[in-house]
């Protein structure tokens, strides 16, 4: 087992070194660059000023060199300065992971237990209450999430007044919020968030029960005389959690997806909100630096599912020997 | 200087509301004169109080724009940041007043300028909000600081409009007087002097951190302290009530920053927030019907178009010609609820040296097809686009992404009414952030005609055609069409160098009439500020000239 965890653990930090020259180069490929864009939006053209500044960046340097440089700092957490702002990016991611984080959590949360439950309900009731539990995922996965994000704002917040619109709290409370202010704001974007994850989760898991409903030890179990509940209970529900461990990593990758829209939709102050203004403005840094934590992210999300799948499945725990 | 839209802030709408000039209206009488000593002035020496009542009241506004980070004036990009932060944090020597439409004492009470150099007198008793003293010594030090390359304060730090002024020296006279040289002796020298590089900035403060935090932890001499600055999404002002002149009527302001500017419409309408800047077209009829109020005033800030003269056909001035006569600009008042007035030459209708004798270029279809007949650009019959030599009278119209509010229409408007009247026009559309670089508008073999605005950081219409249309580009100015003409360019050098108001602006009128027959920019419509705001807690929200609210002026219920 040490061996499984060594071996995923160097992989993954092989993918990370990957995932940040990728990210690098992918970056630098982008037509337009920070100096040129802020320098023309305020109305200065003048070339060698304009090729000054680039050098006053170190962005005049070849990429390799540029890339090292950054790397080095980035090994020891410096992931340099904003090119737009000047501030530190580390300070502008801390400030931004938290909140996204927070609704990241939320979602996974309550799309893994509404997917859960959704599928369980698909899987084992009938007639047209199950055909409709089938069909909804279908229909929440063809609809945006930030049509989704735009409904619930104008039917909760601007409609009903129930909820706020958006952002992560009140303009008057700033700093000193209230838990019940935070949770007020974080339903409306963790309900558009969470309903693709729940969807993906709901169609696995009525699937899943679908195909383990069919395994012999499930039908021996009924033929006895088991009672329906108990069966799906002690035998079923156990065996489809597995499949749906294994979808653990993609479920992380939509939610980061999404959570780039539904951020910007209710002016969530996280990174995917972060990433959109800085790959306008082309603040090269901030970007590689939001690309990367998502990249971070992303990996250990991965490695937990592999703990979790080393831990739920005694076959890859102790696997067998010839 | 003068500046095109910026890519810095995603509400193209918002966008030169925010990027633009500071000022509008009649000019400067003190700006032009050489030699000038304005008096002392105490009372009348900061915004003009009128109607303004210190309350212990917050006012949250909201504005949708991409946040620009910190707050040091002098570290700005853009002329004017979010929330126009700087201008309630510190001052300059002088500043521009919104009433009177001058250059006013500020930090300084009086000056004497002779066109090369200034010598100020300094307010006494003045503290910056850290409690250190103002004096001369913190202005030398301010000045060396964006200007001197060898002063250590300068070491590290980007300040990228510092060009914009033509500081040379500055001098401590005593504590009480500073000489500030000039480079070069120019008319609009003092108005310069109220923009953000020339805004003092407490010593102690600058020096006890990094540029980059100072920039978020600002220290001037203004009516509000920065408590607060996170990540530019949200900030906290309060006001500093040791202030040296008249206090605004908002204990405390909270500036919320978001992309959408429909979240904050809903914020607004929730009460959540008391203004917010720049309501969208499609949304103004939903804030009036839950009884808000839309305030909409002119600001310098225009819409149009810049022909690229480099090549056919609007190399062809009589082409450029037709093409103005063909738009109907009065059909954008109707379409942007206010937001825009039709624009029909070089110089906003307000600014002191507008030439109001000017044939505007009035919708005229008929007019804008004859021009093109007697070119030679007929219609073929039943055809819908004008030949020549067999050749489609073809342009490119290049525009940028994000255009939002009354800035939506340029484009339709340009295509479908050019379109009309013969013109076979193709739309190239670039990526906001690629505006201006090699990949966008200065890529002059890609556009014949470029979709955009302007603004003056000052107001003064010399200034603003210097940037816009000299010969010098792209080391000076911002000239995307290449335009160039000597005559307009010694009119508009000898109306910088005049300081007599009445040959300045006699001058800069002449230009006009030049420019009007070269016309080298589709000039479309002025743009009007607009804030939505709540009537139950704000008594009145006027603008900077330049299409900011001006808080420091704010009135609260």
């Amino acid at each position: 087992m040490g061996r499984y965890i060594a071996s995923r653990t160097g992989s993954s930090l092989l993918v990370l070194l990957g995932a940040s020259l990728i990210l690098f180069v992918a970056v630098r490929l982008v037509p337009g660059d920070p100096v040129t864009t802020q320098l023309g939006a305020a109305g200065i053209a003048n070339p060698e000023l304009v090729a000054r500044t680039i050098a006053s960046y170190g962005l005049d340097k070849p990429l390799p060199v540029q890339y090292f440089a950054w790397l080095s700092h980035v090994v020891t957490g410096d992931f340099g300065f904003s090119l737009v702002s000047g501030e530190r990016v580390t300070d502008i991611v801390s400030r931004r992971i938290g909140p996204s984080l927070l609704l990241g959590g939320a979602a996974s949360a309550a799309g893994l237990g509404l997917g859960l439950l959704w599928g369980i309900a698909a899987g084992y009731l009938s007639g047209s209450f199950r055909r409709v539990l089938r069909g909804a995922p279908m229909f929440v996965l063809v609809v945006p999430s930030f049509s989704v994000g735009l409904a619930v704002v104008f039917l909760f917040a601007v409609s009903l007044r129930l909820l706020p619109s958006s952002g992560i709290s009140s303009p008057l409370e700033g700093d000193q919020q209230s838990l019940g202010s935070l949770i007020a704001h974080l339903i409306l974007p963790t309900i558009a968030l969470c309903l693709v994850p729940a969807s993906l989760v709901a169609r696995l898991t009525y699937a899943t029960i679908d195909e383990v409903e069919q395994e012999e030890y499930v039908r021996t179990a009924r033929a006895l005389g088991i009672p329906a509940l108990r069966v799906a209970v002690q035998h079923s529900l156990p065996n489809v959690l597995l499949p749906i461990i294994t979808t653990g990593g993609l479920l992380v990758s939509a939610l980061i997806t999404n959570a780039v829209l539904i951020e910007s939709v209710f002016s969530w102050p996280g990174l995917g909100t972060m990433m959109i203004t800085a790959v306008q403005q082309r603040d090269y840094t901030v970007v590689q630096a939001g690309v990367l934590v998502v990249a971070v992210v992303y990996v250990l999300s991965s490695l937990v599912v592999d703990g979790l799948y080393l831990a739920a499945d005694p076959r890859v725990r102790n696997p067998p020997t010839e | 200087m003068g500046k095109m839209e910026g890519v810095a802030l995603r509400k193209s709408g918002a966008l030169l509301r925010l990027i633009s000039s500071f000022f509008v209206g009649s000019l400067v009488a003190a700006a032009c004169a050489p030699a000038t000593t304005t008096p002392g002035a105490s009372a009348s020496s900061n915004p003009t109080s009128t109607g303004i009542v210190a309350s212990d009241k917050t006012f949250v506004f909201g504005i949708g724009q991409n946040p620009v980070g910190g707050c040091d004036g002098t570290q700005i990009t853009v002329t004017v940041p979010v929330g126009n932060c700087p201008l309630l944090n510190q001052e300059g020597l002088v500043r521009f007043d919104e009433v009177t439409k001058s250059v006013a004492p500020s930090l300084a009470t009086s000056w004497t300028f002779d066109g090369t150099s200034a010598t100020f007198k300094l307010r006494q008793n003045v503290k910056f909000q850290d409690g250190t003293p103002f004096n001369a010594d913190a202005v030398v030090f301010n000045y060396r600081r964006v200007w001197d390359t060898t002063f250590a304060a300068n070491t590290g730090v980007k300040f990228p409009l510092v060009a914009t002024i033509p500081i040379a020296s500055v001098e401590k006279i005593d504590d009480a007087t500073v000489k500030v040289n000039f480079k070069t002796a120019r008319s609009d020298t003092m108005l310069l002097m109220t923009t953000f590089p020339a805004f003092i900035q407490s010593p102690t403060a600058v020096q006890k951190t990094t540029p980059a935090d100072y920039a978020f932890h600002p220290v001037g001499t203004g009516p509000y302290k920065v408590t607060s600055y996170a990540d530019a999404s949200r900030f906290e002002l309060q006001r500093d009530d040791s202030y040296w002149g008249t206090k605004p009527a908002a204990a405390k302001i909270v500036i919320v920053v978001k992309q959408d500017s429909a979240a904050l419409v809903s914020d607004l309408l929730s009460g959540a927030i008391d203004a917010s800047l720049a309501p969208s077209l499609e949304q103004i009829d939903q804030i009036k019907a839950a009884g808000m109020t839309i305030q909409a005033s002119p600001s310098l800030v225009f819409y149009g178009a810049n022909f690229n003269v480099t090549r056919a056909p609007f190399n062809d001035p009589k082409i450029r010609q037709a093409a103005e006569y063909a738009i109907d600009k009065e059909s954008v008042t109707a379409l942007s609820k206010g937001s825009a007035k039709p624009m029909y030459g070089a110089v906003v209708d307000g600014m002191r040296e507008y030439n109001a004798d000017v044939p505007a270029y009035k919708y005229d279809p008929k007019m804008s097809g004859t021009i093109l007949d007697g070119l030679g650009w007929t219609l073929p019959a039943g055809g819908k686009v004008r030949m020549k030599g067999g050749q489609p009278l073809h342009i490119d119209v290049i525009q940028r992404t994000g255009y939002t509010g009354n800035t939506t229409l340029l484009t339709p408007l340009i295509v479908s009414n050019l379109q009309d009247v013969g013109f076979e026009v193709k739309t190239v559309t670039v990526e906001q952030a690629l505006q201006y670089t090699a990949q966008g508008y200065y890529d002059i073999n890609k556009w014949d005609l470029a979709v955009g605005g302007w603004s003056a950081s000052i107001p003064d219409a010399g200034t603003m055609l210097g940037n816009m249309l000299t010969a010098n580009w792209p080391t000076v100015g911002f000239n995307l069409g290449h335009y160039t003409n000597p005559q307009v360019d010694q009119k508009v050098a000898a109306a910088g160098a005049s300081f007599d108001e009445k040959t300045h602006d006699q001058l800069l009128k002449d230009a006009q009439l030049l420019v009007r027959t070269d016309a080298p920019f589709l000039w479309i419509f002025q743009n009007q500020s607009m804030v939505a705001f709540n009537p139950a807690k704000v008594a009145a929200a006027p603008f900077r000239l330049g299409g900011q609210l001006d808080m420091l002026r704010l009135q609260l219920k």
